[in-house]
């Protein structure tokens, strides 16, 4: 991608910065600041871990109250049964995994960017 | 990071930060020098926020060309160009000079992004990804701004009979 006349020309007209100072000059400065060096601030927010943990028993805790167990168990084998009534590949169906692909790809997408 | 690891990455890093500075701010040494300071001191007060998914470079670069991109807002507007040679360079030293003028003069013909974007592309060898993370901008914008830069320094080299 790079082009060879750019990339001679950068090359060459590549500046070596000397200290002069600089350096001394940026200790002195920090030396000189109201804070030593900051700890890695705990930010409750920070920590995505502890929210994704806590969403967690969140859903756990509504499954168990409202009896999720068991309306899983008769979804799966309603779910079953649907499939195994299933003919042919109707548009709904078509429809329904493809907007179950999008929304998964979607959120992929979101989860990698955000990363 | 300790105060002793936080120093070396100061040393390693001094160098193309100040250089990419110095080039944004067209040869302008003492404010390059202070916008570095400041970026510096930020890092040093920030630390606890570098969360280690990019390199320490890469985010000092980013709050380099944030305090840059700050300055240029308060300020308005570029300054006058004040080229300083002599603090780099000794006075006898004219090829240096003459190859620095040629440098800004060619950087004068790209807008501020196109700039920037090259000068980490070409001149401190950022890739794609971590020219996006220090500027904010999006990969195939930073293509873009590559391209129109390339045209625009191609055409100019061409004319002013640049050879290696």
């Amino acid at each position: 991608m790079k082009d060879k006349r750019i990339e001679d020309f950068f090359q060459d007209h590549k500046q070596s910065v000397p200290d002069n100072g600089f350096e001394s000059r940026l200790f002195a400065t920090l030396d000189c600041l109201p804070h030593q060096l900051p700890s890695k601030k705990w930010s409750f927010l920070r920590e995505r871990w502890v929210i994704t943990l806590l969403f967690a028993l969140a859903g756990f805790a509504l499954f168990v109250i409202f009896g999720g167990y068991s309306l899983l168990i008769e979804s799966l084998v309603s779910a079953e049964i649907d499939v195994s009534n299933l003919k042919s590949v109707s548009p709904q169906v078509i429809v329904s995994f493809a907007f179950m692909f999008c929304v998964l790809f979607g959120l992929g997408k979101f989860a990698f960017e955000s990363e | 990071m300790t105060r002793a690891q936080f120093e070396k990455e100061v040393r390693e890093n001094q160098e193309p930060l100040r250089r990419f500075l110095l080039n944004l701010c067209s040869g302008n040494s003492s404010l390059s020098d202070d916008i570095a300071q400041e970026a510096f001191i930020k890092a040093y007060m920030n630390l606890g926020s570098f969360s280690g998914l990019s390199k320490f470079s890469t985010w000092l670069f980013r709050i380099a060309y944030n305090c840059f991109c700050d300055h240029m807002r308060r300020s308005g507007k570029a300054e006058p160009v004040e080229i300083d040679n002599t603090k780099y360079f000794s006075v006898d030293d004219t090829d240096a000079g003459f190859r620095n003028q040629e440098l800004y003069m060619a950087l004068s013909l790209l807008g501020e992004k196109e700039k920037t974007c090259i000068l980490l592309f070409y001149m401190e060898d950022k890739s794609l990804k971590e020219i996006s993370k220090i500027t904010g901008i999006k990969e195939n914008t930073i293509k873009s701004h590559l391209s129109r830069a390339k045209a625009n320094l191609g055409e100019h080299l061409k004319k002013s009979g640049y050879e290696r």
